[in-house]
């Protein structure tokens, strides 16, 4: 270590290498996903999100919703993400080709949020489920706001107390169609087939003769 | 620094400049130490490689060939694409954008004005006939099924829907050609895209044809 | 000023007084303010309900808050002061450039208050360990480019030519960390990437601030602090060296670990796994180094530090390679068991190897006794116990919760029940963690108060360090 600047310049390749390989890498290769033209459907996949929606997704990140729900799909022999229906199949990296930031999160303190779009019937029923909660997550009252009954707020309604209703925020609304516009459950050629694994393979079992 | 440093227990602490000196020649005498060698830098060495034998193979295994497309470890990006996607499926699309205007969704077409499909001789008998009326269309009277269309006030010619009117590719033409040839209770083979492409080729530009013409090909 | 022992306590010590003590007061108010967040984030895990009318307080905020009250106040501040002196002190040359240190630590804190309130505001990026808005990026990486310039001064005017490995560390730490910083804003901020991309590049950047920034000076820390303390060389020291480089190099890869079984092609995560076991050498390479003497409980309680810490580092190094296998990593991934494996690495091994490198420069630079000599031993059990109550208490949460999800006929009610207990021992060891950083932050205070009064009267100034 006597020699500094060839040190430094160790350190740094030691750096631009990993940055190169990770970074540069997955830039280059990822941008080579464009939408899957499924001649079936006649449409490309996936769809691009929209306006409403991508406004939602920042009120997500500001809320800092990743801190408590995922989003991807892990595969069936990866935990059983596909048996609690949070998806069909695996998410793939094409699944995120439209996102700006993505909001894989780290930790499930809630449900996978993936396709959570596939499984909220409405609007109204995002709105019922952010402002009473539930027994495992809070409820966002900042996201609603009081109006005298009988306003014209074009908004739906989601409690009253006398003389007033409460409606939902133009961010509530936001959120909720970033929430509602989750979907991806389309199988994209390449991935489907380069992701094939002969069940056999998949090691499970194990537990299941006991029951 | 510490109450406890005055504590003769406490072992001996070494300057900051000691730190460097005893360390600095460490190892320096180690490698080869009265013709015997040492153990623990072959242990190293020993370990320092098989994890990099393990971190290889490994990769090699496992890292699906460093396709974007692979989410599995044992997934492979040698694996055929199977992109084949069924005729009967897009023909029943593009019929359902153009022809059920006219032939209806069912086939069944308008007694007098627009001939049915279903069970249509030129539908089932005749592949010939068959793409050369989608490709170019059908003007004039012409009798499908022992009855008259086309005759009455109103009616309207078989528009083409190849080179000079709609303008499908003759893959959709093939598609929807097979569509009609085996939905609505028909049961003809399908029509390849090859097919298409030959009487394309034979046929070349031209305008609708009328019954007559067509009977008299072969 | 006669006695030899003053030698050591040398220009070296003293000069840089000033910003060291800006940055090391800032570190541990900062520490009492992450712990408090992190206190509060733990209840709400458990009770959803706490602080939840008050938007600056949703979970989500509280979190990113919280981690960058940790990474960027404690641990930053932190990093920078100890690798700062140690370069200083093993170089033998007093700190140059003082008034860019200064000015750089002043700023940094400034950038940190006003990124940290800014997320309350509802500014937070999203991005793991990125969470503080863009615009304050900007001057966090100016600041972070004042304080590393003295660092790099420090090392090649030194003294001598020979160097030791608790340099290497400390100055490969704070020299990487402007290039690692300015190429995630870059990337992730400035002129973002997209989709998957994003969170490869942000999950590269998350895993080397710990890797290459923040762990390296904790290792300098005990590779200064084992010999100096326990009076005897590092064994085999010839393999440091190779132990340093693996890190670095090895190190820097292991940014696709949290990408296991996720929709970042497999190559990322295949290659992070492998990096996890080849840096098992560098741990290998620690463990024969230092642990010589080091468990002699009649020890100084800085020593006790030192081996909580570097315990924690060794078996936060196993654990990384056993929760990425298969098996494993498809129970305890998303579950509390990361966020146990993370304060395990970061409260325990990084901040005890620290606490244990600030009661050694602490008087040194101050120029005065510890005062409550007896709080140092006092401030180990406490952080001690506090870290594994902490550590243990979430590792079982995750265990529970990760054995309740993997019933499909749970619900989350269900799995947050099972969760609940190990969360309420974690809640328990996040408020004994509080009182630790109580403890440490008052004594530090208490020890500045000290020299200011030793100084300012005319009584005879202690001897501030022993031989």
């Amino acid at each position: 270590m006597k020699n500094g600047p060839i040190f430094f310049l160790s350190l740094l390749a030691a750096l631009t290498f990993s940055w190169v390989g990770l970074a540069l890498a997955s830039h280059r290769q990822l941008d080579s996903l464009v939408p899957y033209y499924d001649p079936a459907e006649a449409k490309a996949f996936p769809e691009p999100m929209p306006g409403i929606a991508a406004r939602g997704q920042l009120v997500y990140q500001d809320l800092g919703c990743a801190s408590c729900h995922t989003q991807q799909v892990r595969r069936a022999d990866m935990g059983n993400d596909i048996d609690r229906k949070w998806g069909t199949r695996q998410s793939w990296a094409r699944d995120y080709i439209y996102q700006n930031r993505v909001q894989l999160g780290l930790v499930r303190v809630g449900p996978d949020l993936a396709n959570v779009g596939a499984r909220l019937k409405s609007a109204t029923e995002v709105y019922q489920l952010l402002y009473k909660g539930t027994a495992t997550m809070p409820a966002f009252a900042f996201l609603f706001s009081d109006s005298p009954l009988g306003a014209q707020t074009g908004a739906i309604a989601v409690g009253q107390s006398e003389g007033h209703q409460v409606v939902p925020t133009r961010r509530a609304m936001e959120l909720a169609a970033y929430l509602l516009s989750l979907n991806s459950p389309h199988a994209y050629g390449p991935e489907a087939a380069h992701n094939a694994v002969k069940p056999a393979e998949a090691p499970k079992s194990a537990e299941e003769p006991k029951k | 620094m510490s109450a406890n440093h005055s504590d003769p227990s406490e072992p001996r602490r070494l300057t900051d400049q000691e730190i460097i000196q005893v360390h600095d020649h460490a190892g320096e005498e180690t490698v080869d130490d009265g013709g015997s060698y040492k153990l623990l830098p072959l242990v190293m060495l020993a370990a320092l490689s098989s994890l990099i034998f393990f971190g290889g193979t490994y990769i090699g295994l496992y890292a699906g060939h460093f396709a974007p497309t692979v989410h599995d470890e044992r997934g492979t990006a040698s694996a055929v694409v199977i992109t084949k996607v069924d005729p009967a499926v897009i023909g029943k699309k593009k019929y359902e954008l153009l022809c059920t205007t006219c032939h209806g969704p069912a086939g069944m077409g308008t007694p007098g004005l627009f001939p049915p499909l279903a069970k249509s001789e030129w539908v089932v008998a005749t592949d010939e006939k068959l793409i050369r009326i989608l490709l170019n269309g059908l003007a004039g009277p012409v009798t499908v099924d022992g009855k008259e269309f086309g005759a009455a006030a109103g009616a309207v010619a078989m528009p083409a829907i190849g080179p000079g009117g709609a303008g499908w590719n003759d893959s959709d033409i093939a598609a929807v050609a097979t569509y009609i040839r085996q939905a609505f209770g028909n049961t003809a083979p399908e029509i390849s895209t090859e097919k298409v492409t030959e009487i394309r080729t034979k046929v070349g530009t031209r305008g609708a044809w009328s019954s007559a013409e067509l009977q008299a090909l072969k | 000023m006669s006695s030899p022992s003053q030698a050591i306590v040398s220009e070296s010590d003293k000069t840089a007084r000033v910003p060291l003590v800006l940055l090391l007061v800032s570190a541990f108010g900062w520490l009492i303010v992450s712990t408090v967040l992190s206190l509060i984030g733990t209840i709400q895990l458990h009770t959803p309900t706490f602080l939840a009318s008050c938007v600056a307080f949703t979970h989500g905020r509280v979190d990113a808050m919280q981690e960058s009250a940790f990474i960027y106040g404690w641990a930053g501040n932190a990093a920078f002061a100890v690798s700062l002196w140690l370069l200083s002190v093993l170089g033998g040359t007093p700190l140059r450039g003082l008034g860019l240190l200064t000015t750089g630590a002043a700023f940094w804190n400034l950038g940190v208050t006003a990124g940290v309130v800014s997320i309350a505001a509802g500014e937070a990026t999203s991005i793991p360990f990125l969470q503080m808005p863009g615009y304050i990026q900007p001057l966090l990486f100016v600041a972070a480019g004042a304080i590393t310039t003295p660092a790099v001064l420090a090392w090649t005017g030194r003294s001598s030519d020979s160097t030791y490995a608790s340099q290497w560390y400390a100055v490969a730490a704070i020299f990487l960390f402007p290039w690692l910083f300015s190429a995630a804003q870059v990337m992730l901020l400035a002129a973002p990437v997209h989709g998957i991309t994003h969170a490869i590049v942000a999950n590269w950047f998350g895993q080397n601030v710990i890797t290459l920034w923040l762990l390296p000076v904790a290792v300098a820390a005990a590779y200064y602090l084992v010999p100096k303390l326990t009076g005897r060389a590092a064994a085999h020291y010839e393999f440091a060296k190779l132990g340093f480089w693996s890190l670095i190099v090895f190190g820097a890869w292991t940014g696709g670990r949290h990408l296991i079984g996720g929709p970042a092609p497999v190559w990322v995560s295949t290659v992070a796994v492998v990096a996890l076991y080849l840096l098992l050498f560098h741990y290998l390479v620690v463990a024969i180094n230092l642990p010589a003497g080091l468990f002699a409980w009649n020890g100084s309680a800085t020593l006790r530090f030192v081996a909580f810490g570097l315990t924690a580092y060794l078996v936060n190094g196993l654990a990384d390679v056993i929760t990425s296998t298969h098996a494993v990593s498809q129970l305890l991934h998303f579950t509390y068991f990361s966020v146990a494996q993370s304060k395990l690495l970061l409260g325990g091994a990084f901040s005890f190897l620290i606490f244990a490198a600030v009661y050694e420069m602490g008087p040194r630079i101050s120029g005065a006794k510890w005062p409550a000599p007896g709080l140092i031993g006092t401030h180990f059990v406490v952080a001690a116990s506090g870290t594994l109550v902490t550590v243990l208490g979430l590792a079982f949460a995750g265990w529970s919760q990760g054995h309740a999800q993997a019933e499909t006929a749970n619900n989350f009610a269900a799995v947050a029940a099972a969760a609940k207990p190990g969360l309420l021992i974690a809640t328990a060891g996040e408020a004994i963690l509080l009182g630790a950083a109580i403890i440490a932050f008052f004594h530090l205070v208490r020890l500045q108060l000290e020299s200011f009064s030793t100084a300012s009267s005319s009584r005879e100034t202690p001897a501030p360090s022993a031989p």
